[in-house]
C-alpha cells in the first residue's frame, strides 16, 4: 500500500483533480492528503508572469475566462473527455478532498515550513507533483521514495519548457522525438532518476494545439501505470548524467513560428501518405 | 462577458508581448546601418567594421561569414584572454546577480579563436551564461560589483552576437534563441538608432542573429 500525497498548482486544475479523483479510487492507494497553490498570490503572479509574460494571460483566459478545459469534452482525446468518463464531478480539489475524506491545505508556496511540517506527519511515500513551481531541498527530503513528477518531454534529452516545440524545431528531416517521461525529482531541472517514458506520434493534420490536447490525458494515463508499478514493484529508477541532455527554455516567437511551420509540412506529409 | 473580458486579456497580452517581428528588425537594420554616428574617434573602427560586417551579413544570409576576423582587432589580444580564462578558473564566473566587466568581449575573443584545447571549457562557460540570461531575463548581466549601464548595455549585445554565432558552430538553437530574446530587450533603448559604440554593438548582435535565423531555418 502507498500512502501519496498530491502537490497542486490550484485548486482548480483539471489534471490534479482527476488524478486525485483515480488515486482514491484505486486499491493499493491511499491519498494522505493534497496541498493546492493559492490562485492569488503577489509572489506567484510576478514569477509567472516574469517567465511567461503575455503567454500566463492567454492561459488564464483560455483555461478561467472562457473555460475552454471544459468545453473540450467534445474532442475524445482530452483531458476533459478523460476526466468526463472517468466520472469526475469535484470542480475544486476542495471539494474533492472533502468528498473523500482527505486533508486538504491551501498554500502560497509548496517550499513553506507549514507545509514541510504537515508532510512530516503525513509521513507520505511518494508526492505526486502536478504542477506548482520549484521545489527546494527540505521538501524534496519528505517522502521515502520520492516526488513524482511527469514531464512532457522525452528525458534525458529534452528538459525545461516547451519540450514539445524544441524537439520539432531540431528534428532535421527524422521524426520529432516528442513524448512523456515520469520521474523523481531532484534539485535540478528534470534531472532526477526516470522511471517510464511513452513516446507520441505526430498524427496528419496535427497542430501544436492538438499534439498538446493529445499529451495531456496520457500524463494521466502513464502516472498512474508508473505509481501502479511503484507499488507492484515492477519499476526501477534510472539515473540520468548531467551531461545526457540539455534544459530548454522558453522558445522565441519568432522560433516557435517556424517550429509550427515544420509541424504543419510533417503533418501534411503524412497526410498525403495516407 | 466572458468573450468581452478574454477580448480584454488578448489586448493586454498582446501590449505586454516585447518580442519584436522580423519586418521591424529588417527595417531598422536597413535605415540605421548607414547611420551610425561615431561617439568618439576609438570609436570609428568599430563602427566601421560594424557596418561593414552588418552589411555582409544581411545581404547574405545563406553564407558563411568569414570576416570575423576584422571583429578580432576589436577585442582583447589571445594572451589577455588565456590570462582572463586562468584567472578565473576555480570560481563562478557567472554568477546569480549578474558577471563580471568584459566577461562577453572576452569569452567572444576566446570564441573567435577556435583554440581546440579551450574548445569544452568556452562550450561550458556559454552555457552557464545562457542559463544565467534565461533565468534572469531582463535583470541578467548586471555588472558586477556595483553596475553601469552603458557598459552593461555593450556587454548584452556582445553576448548576443556570441550566442548568434555559438548557435551555427555547435548547431544549439538555445543559443539562438536568447540572442533574439536579448536583442528584443535592448531594442527600446536603441529604437530611435544606434548613436553609441553600445549602439554599434547593438547592430552587429542584430545582424549576426538575422544571419543565424536565415542559416538555422531555412
Amino acid at each position: 500500500m502507498l500512502k501519496l500525497v498530491l502537490f497542486a498548482p490550484t485548486d482548480r486544475s483539471l489534471y490534479s483533480r482527476l488524478l486525485a479523483e483515480l488515486i482514491v479510487c484505486e486499491e493499493g492507494f491511499v491519498l494522505g492528503g493534497i496541498v493546492a497553490r493559492r490562485m492569488l498570490s503577489w509572489k506567484r503572479i510576478r514569477g509567472e508572469l516574469r517567465r511567461d509574460g503575455p503567454r500566463l494571460l492567454r492561459k488564464v483566459a483560455r483555461k478561467l475566462v472562457l473555460g475552454e478545459e471544459h468545453t473540450e469534452t467534445a474532442q475524445p482525446d482530452s483531458l476533459a473527455a478523460l476526466a468526463f468518463l472517468e466520472g469526475l464531478r469535484a470542480p475544486t480539489l476542495s471539494r474533492l478532498a472533502r468528498q473523500h475524506g482527505v486533508p486538504y491545505m491551501k498554500t502560497i508556496d509548496h517550499n513553506q515550513p507549514v507545509v514541510e511540517e504537515a508532510l512530516r506527519a503525513m509521513a507520505p511515500d511518494i508526492i505526486v507533483f502536478t504542477g506548482g513551481g520549484l521545489i527546494r531541498k527540505n521538501i524534496l527530503a519528505v517522502p521515502t521514495l520520492g516526488i513524482l513528477n511527469c514531464h512532457a518531454g522525452l528525458l534525458p534529452q529534452y528538459r525545461g519548457m516547451d519540450v514539445v516545440e524544441w524537439p520539432v524545431l531540431e528534428a532535421e528531416d527524422a521524426v520529432p522525438q516528442i513524448g512523456l517521461t515520469c520521474h523523481y525529482m531532484d534539485k535540478g531541472v528534470d534531472t532526477g532518476p526516470i522511471l517510464t517514458l511513452r513516446r507520441m506520434q505526430v498524427f496528419p493534420g496535427d497542430d501544436f494545439k492538438t499534439l498538446r490536447r493529445r499529451i495531456e490525458p496520457e500524463m494521466v494515463r502513464l502516472m498512474m501505470a508508473t505509481l501502479r508499478g511503484i507499488e507492484a514493484g515492477d519499476v526501477t529508477p534510472l539515473e540520468q548524467a548531467d551531461e545526457d541532455g540539455r534544459q530548454y527554455f522558453v522558445m522565441h516567437p519568432r522560433l516557435k513560428m517556424y517550429a509550427e511551420r515544420k509541424l504543419a509540412q510533417l503533418s501534411n506529409s503524412l497526410r498525403s501518405l495516407q | 462577458m466572458r468573450n468581452w473580458l478574454a477580448h480584454v486579456i488578448e489586448r493586454l497580452a498582446i501590449a505586454m508581448d516585447d518580442s519584436i517581428p522580423a519586418s521591424t528588425v529588417h527595417s531598422y537594420l536597413r535605415k540605421h546601418i548607414d547611420t551610425v554616428i561615431p561617439a568618439s574617434l576609438d570609436a570609428q573602427i568599430l563602427i566601421d567594421q560594424a557596418r561593414i560586417h552588418a552589411a555582409f551579413l544581411l545581404d547574405n544570409p545563406f553564407s558563411e561569414f568569414t570576416g570575423e576576423e576584422l571583429l578580432r582587432d576589436l577585442l582583447p589580444v589571445q594572451e589577455a584572454c588565456t590570462d582572463w580564462l586562468e584567472n578565473r578558473r576555480g570560481e563562478r564566473m557567472v554568477r546569480w546577480k549578474g558577471v563580471q566587466r568584459g566577461t562577453s568581449e572576452h569569452m567572444l575573443a576566446l570564441f573567435l579563436d577556435e583554440d581546440d584545447a579551450l574548445a569544452d571549457e568556452v562550450y561550458a562557460w556559454l552555457q552557464a551564461l545562457l542559463r544565467h540570461v534565461e533565468v534572469r531575463r531582463k535583470a541578467a548581466l548586471y555588472l558586477l560589483p556595483d553596475g553601469d549601464a552603458d557598459p552593461e548595455r555593450i556587454e548584452q549585445s556582445q553576448t548576443a552576437y556570441l550566442f548568434s554565432r555559438a548557435a551555427i558552430r555547435w548547431r544549439d538553437a538555445r543559443f539562438l534563441n536568447a540572442a533574439l530574446k536579448l536583442n528584443d530587450w535592448s531594442f527600446p533603448t536603441f529604437r530611435s538608432g544606434p548613436r553609441t559604440v553600445a549602439g554599434c554593438w547593438y547592430v552587429l548582435a542584430l545582424a549576426g542573429t538575422e544571419h543565424t535565423l536565415e542559416q538555422m531555418t531555412c
